[in-house]
């Protein structure tokens, strides 16, 4: 007999209750492992490819807003002058 | 309201128990209950987030502030996107790898059981009284329009959404929180059109934007540093981001809700899509009210919105001084009509001295109306002994006066969805804290699921019970509503403090964590009660003194030189519950240690 194969183990969902992530239901991960290295159930949307992108792309839309913001207030400030 | 209002505010009530309900049974344990089994998408949860921080009074309070004071109180919330990715970076992970019930369970796995105690009584102590609070304000406003008695609004939005959430947990009430957010959204988007419809149809949209502008409604942004004014740019950004990471990292009512998230990918979008959406709403929100402003300068708004301060001032001996205001308001709101309408023929004709006429008569008629309206809420406050503000009735008085049939029920149900979902989350939160951190922990250790969730839904069912009992009583209790607001402002910022030291410092204590967290409550106490910088950077302060003294407190404690404080596992009862039974979960159990190289 060859030595039992190790699959690498994932904490999406509970063991009991479906939808388990795409991993896990392929076989290819189990449940209840705290490392998840390289799982996509937990990467950012393809788009931004990892969470520091998306974060940028968070705050720079926030700098967007608030530039917006400052032109509004500016062109009537200007109006009031 | 008329019959057709009636029809659409009683459909609501009833599709929200049906989704409630529907969508929450078959919990079978404390962990579907509580946390939906963690098998919910990023958009629901993401919702539910949403939901939950949008009151009531988020809805009709500041449409009525921005009215007044235009579009400022928008950098309140630009904080939140900045806490929002801080949060997603560092806490959103620990909870979630944790495998925590609640906020509070965490800090027993990094720091000792009396912190983890000490954090949650004063999370029931400020939210169970803030719930009461919760309730009472908007049916203060809602009995006025709904012509009901206010005990009797009460008990309909404390009964409803009291038994959606007993019967089905937080799926029940993460679902309805859903649908209640859809109904708001509408209500914004329609309020919106149908303001912008009722101007008179030589206004533009740019001819509004520009009347609001020469009243400074259009003022969003404030790059003044003025540490006594909580809306700048300054405060919103720096004292914002310490309020809305205490909010959504430290209070149960928030961080529950990303707690049942189907991964961490789920949970972390679910944020970020708050962290994008919130600006947006709240810049929405605030333009119903400036456009209702401008609505207002062709329509007769009435010197007071809220007609007990009239009948209060006619019964006293300012009766003939209010009534000498109210003529000359009504004279100068003929003028100030004109004037509007001579500002926008002159804008569109071209013609520069006429506008620059036209404009200024605008603004000095504004401001002299304004100033009426000051002195008479004055009148008021002289005649009645409490202090007089109409803010909270300006939205309702417009959606009564001037909607609809249809319409007014549909918003007065999204009223009702903005009241009942923050106060369905605070209910879900309260009894999680109760039963997992107190009960559980502390009371009745070894039960099985079945006893955990009977008595949660006893529970929950008690906790609606008692708020809405608190609700019906609290208005008598006057100045106990600023103190249970205070508290909450106390116990934010120093909360947040002891997760800072829980995962940022790694020499920190449960001695160094415990007193810390009420060196800082006791700090901002003191700041409060001795100066006038505004509430915001409380927990800036609160933050630092728990970390500072924390940190130091520390440094002295024998237990840290031997080691065992700091990443310390736990594997007390109550911690780390899987599906099917009570027993303790060690490898699940994450140390300050461990999420760092997690995150990396």
């Amino acid at each position: 007999m060859g030595a039992e194969r190790r699959l690498p183990t994932c904490d999406c969902h509970t063991p009991v209750r479906p939808p388990y992530c795409s991993l896990v239901s392929a076989g290819l991960y189990l449940e209840a492992d705290a490392n998840m290295p390289n799982h996509p159930d937990h990467d950012p949307p393809p788009l931004f490819r990892t969470w520091g992108r998306l974060y940028i792309a968070v705050l720079l839309v926030l700098l967007v807003m608030i530039v917006l913001l400052y032109w509004l207030t500016e062109s009537y400030v200007e109006v009031r002058a | 309201m008329r019959t057709l209002d009636w029809i659409v505010l009683a459909t609501y009530l009833g599709f929200i128990v049906y989704i409630g309900t529907s969508k929450g049974k078959g919990s079978q344990n404390t962990r579907a209950y509580f946390l939906a089994d963690r098998t919910l998408p990023w958009w629901v949860m993401g919702l539910s987030v949403m939901a939950t921080q949008a009151s009531a009074i988020t809805f009709i309070g500041t449409t009525g502030q921005a009215y007044i004071d235009g579009l400022r109180f928008v950098q309140f919330y630009f904080g939140l996107p900045i806490a929002m990715v801080i949060l997603c970076a560092t806490l959103v992970p620990f909870f979630y790898r944790a495998q925590v019930f609640t906020a509070y369970e965490y800090l027993e796995k990094r720091f000792d059981a009396k912190t983890r105690l000490l954090a949650s009584i004063l999370f029931i102590l400020s939210r169970g009284m803030s719930l009461g609070v919760v309730m009472y304000a908007p049916a203060i406003v809602l009995s006025i329009i709904l012509g009901w008695d206010i005990k009797l609004t009460i008990l309909v939005m404390a009964a409803t959404a009291t038994f959606y959430t007993t019967v089905g947990g937080i799926r029940a009430e993460v679902w309805a929180d859903v649908y209640q957010m859809y109904l708001i959204f509408a209500g914004i988007i329609l309020c919106l059109i149908i303001i912008f419809l009722n101007l008179p149809p030589e206004v533009s949209l740019t001819d509004a934007a520009y009347l609001a502008g020469l009243t400074g409604h259009l003022r969003a942004i404030d790059p003044s540093i003025n540490l006594h004014d909580e809306f700048t740019l300054w405060s919103g950004l720096i004292a914002g981001v310490f309020l809305m990471l205490s909010y959504f990292g430290c209070d149960q009512s928030q961080v529950q809700r990303y707690l049942t998230g189907r991964s961490l990918r789920e949970s972390r979008l679910s944020l970020i899509f708050n962290a994008l959406l919130k600006v947006p709403m709240q810049f929405l929100i605030l333009s119903i009210g400036v456009l209702l402003f401008v609505f207002y300068q062709f329509e007769k708004p009435p010197m007071v919105f809220d007609a007990r301060g009239v009948q209060q001032v006619q019964t006293s001996i300012y009766r003939d001084q209010f009534n000498e205001l109210h003529s000359r308001y009504d004279r100068l709101l003929d003028e100030r009509r004109q004037a509007a309408t001579d500002t926008v023929a002159a804008r569109h004709n071209g013609d520069a001295a006429a506008l620059l006429r036209a404009k200024e008569r605008y603004r000095a008629l504004n401001a002299e109306i304004e100033s009426l309206r000051r002195r008479s809420a004055e009148l008021i406050t002289q005649a009645s002994g409490q202090t007089y503000n109409d803010t909270n009735y300006i939205f309702p008085t417009f959606v009564i006066k001037y909607l609809p049939a249809g319409l007014v029920g549909l918003i007065i149900a999204a009223i009702f969805a903005a009241a009942m979902s923050s106060m369905d989350s605070e209910l879900n939160s309260l009894t999680t804290v109760t039963i997992i951190d107190i009960y559980k922990r502390h009371v009745k250790p070894q039960a099985d699921e079945h006893h955990y969730l009977m008595v949660s839904r006893l529970c929950m069912a008690l906790w609606g019970a008692l708020a809405a009992c608190f609700a019906m009583y609290v208005g008598a209790l006057g100045s106990l509503i600023v103190a249970v607001n205070k508290v909450g402002s106390y116990f934010y910022g120093s909360l947040l403090g002891v997760f800072v030291l829980a995962i940022a410092v790694k020499q920190a204590t449960g001695r160094g964590a415990f007193w810390g967290l009420l060196a800082g409550m006791a700090s901002v106490a003191l700041v409060s009660r001795y100066t006038t910088i505004a509430f915001l950077w409380f927990n800036l302060l609160g933050c630092g003194v728990v970390v500072v003294v924390g940190y130091l407190l520390s440094l002295t404690d024998p237990t840290a030189a031997e080691g065992g404080q700091p990443g310390r596992q736990t594997t007390a009862t109550g911690l780390g519950t899987v599906p099917g039974g009570s027993a303790p979960k060690p490898e699940s159990t994450v140390t300050a240690d461990d999420a760092f190289n997690i995150n990396r």
